[in-house]
């Protein structure tokens, strides 16, 4: 199973204003806002934790977040790897993403870590993403120009890979509690 | 014949503009801090360009990202692609490879500490180095002792890419042993096909002094500590290379 952790500031995002500023020199005028989530795709045994036990653990450990600048949310469908939606999914009000996930990266030290100091047993792998989303006012922008973000600032083609997907719901988690379902 | 002006670029975040000016001075040049936000047309009168190291924009979305993105570095580029030589230290390393003057190559995050580490690194100078202006000259084999200070510091790119550089004499200066950052084929400087622009991702300008290198180098001590000596190899080489384009030009 995969639980897929994501991890957003509850400050200003500093970075996400930088590329609002940034893209909006590039080109993109409509464009006024930017959210940016890191995302952890957590790969725990089918028949071990639960979901919600991996969000009670990953809340409780404070290694990829710290409650008092961070907000937690885990997807409510997480059960399988994400796939590209580009030039299958244009659907109206489907609110996309972009996902840049780094080649060649290696999250061997923080996979021993939880699953040895902060209790999610038989964790297999953990692999590291950053999930950005841009807005012309309340709207959310089309995956056309995600992918022109992508293209143009979000991805180094050499060393990282970017897809582009409708947002996956996702469940907010209380601190140190169980997980909260809005 | 006047001192090669040469411009070292200054973005918000970028810490190392003051030794790299002095590294150039000291080398016969006329370096001048160009703020990121002047007129970058104002670039097209500098006979070369130094990007100097740092945290350009705070690394934000990747190092070197957001300034190679910038009007200035826009005509850098261009003026390197008529043959103005482009010394990119670190961080302005990181901004070269973003531009994508090396071509297929990134600067990605160290494997396998994934952080920023900070250390000396023995650099040897490659058999090809005659064919960038920043190394020509320098005998192959020889080791500069550099600065390395960095958390995205290893060459990165297809093993194609890497094959190409190699039959290219591209990688012109590489780590002596293992690559503390697990930059492939131990690259520490990769230079571009016409050899006028130099990614390099550790300082030389922090190791240029015989105060900076005495406490390691029985060479370099007595005698006046404010010496270019040890790494400032890389500024003399970048001058003889200027003034040799100069007077190429009158000719």
């Amino acid at each position: 199973m995969i639980v897929e952790c994501a991890v957003e500031l509850s400050i200003p995002d500093n970075t996400a204003y930088t590329v609002l500023v940034a893209l909006r020199a590039l080109g993109y005028a409509e464009l006024t806002r930017v959210e940016r989530a890191d995302l952890f795709r957590l790969d725990v045994p089918d028949q071990g934790l639960s979901r919600d036990e991996v969000a009670r653990a990953i809340s409780g450990a404070e290694v990829i977040f710290n409650p008092n600048k961070h907000r937690l949310s885990i997807s409510a469908t997480s059960d399988k790897r994400t796939e590209p939606v580009v030039g299958q999914a244009t659907l109206a009000h489907t609110e996309f993403e972009a996902v840049v996930t780094d080649r060649d990266d290696d999250s061997s030290k923080l996979t021993r870590l939880l699953a040895e100091r902060f209790g999610l047993a038989g964790l297999r792998s953990v692999e590291q993403a950053v999930a950005w989303r841009l807005f012309e006012g309340d709207v959310p922008a089309t995956a056309q120009r995600l992918e022109w973000a992508c293209r143009t600032l979000l991805c180094n083609p050499h060393s990282q890979s970017s897809i582009i997907r409708a947002r996956p719901a996702r469940t907010p988690v209380g601190v140190g509690a169980a997980v909260v379902e809005t | 014949m006047h001192d090669p002006l040469v411009a070292v670029v200054v973005f918000p975040g970028t810490n190392s503009e003051e030794e790299t000016v002095d590294a150039c001075r000291d080398a016969g040049m006329d370096a001048r801090l160009f703020m990121w936000s002047d007129d970058a047309a104002a670039l097209r009168a500098y006979d070369a360009y130094v990007l100097p190291g740092g945290f350009a924009h705070e690394d934000r979305v990747r190092a070197g990202a957001i300034a190679a993105k910038s009007a200035a570095v826009a005509t850098i580029v261009e003026e390197a692609g008529k043959g103005k030589l482009v010394l990119g230290i670190c961080n302005g390393a990181q901004v070269i490879a973003e531009t994508g003057l090396l071509g297929d190559i990134a600067i990605a995050r160290n494997l396998p500490a994934r952080r920023f580490e900070s250390r000396t690194v023995d650099v040897v100078v490659s058999e090809s180095a005659d064919r960038c202006a920043f190394t020509r000259g320098l005998a192959p084999g020889s080791i500069l002792v550099m600065a390395a200070a960095h958390g995205e510091g290893r060459f990165f790119g297809s093993s194609e890419t890497f094959a190409a550089l190699e039959a290219s004499g591209c990688i012109v200066l590489r780590y002596a042993g293992d690559a503390h950052n697990g930059s492939m084929h131990r690259a520490a400087g990769i230079c571009n096909a016409g050899g006028n622009v130099l990614a390099l991702m550790p300082h030389p300008e922090r190791l240029a002094w015989r105060f900076n290198v005495a406490y390691r180098d029985p060479d370099a001590r007595g005698g006046d500590p404010n010496e270019p000596a040890g790494a400032h190899a890389i500024f003399r080489t970048m001058a003889t290379s200027l003034r040799e384009q100069s007077a190429e030009a009158t000719r």
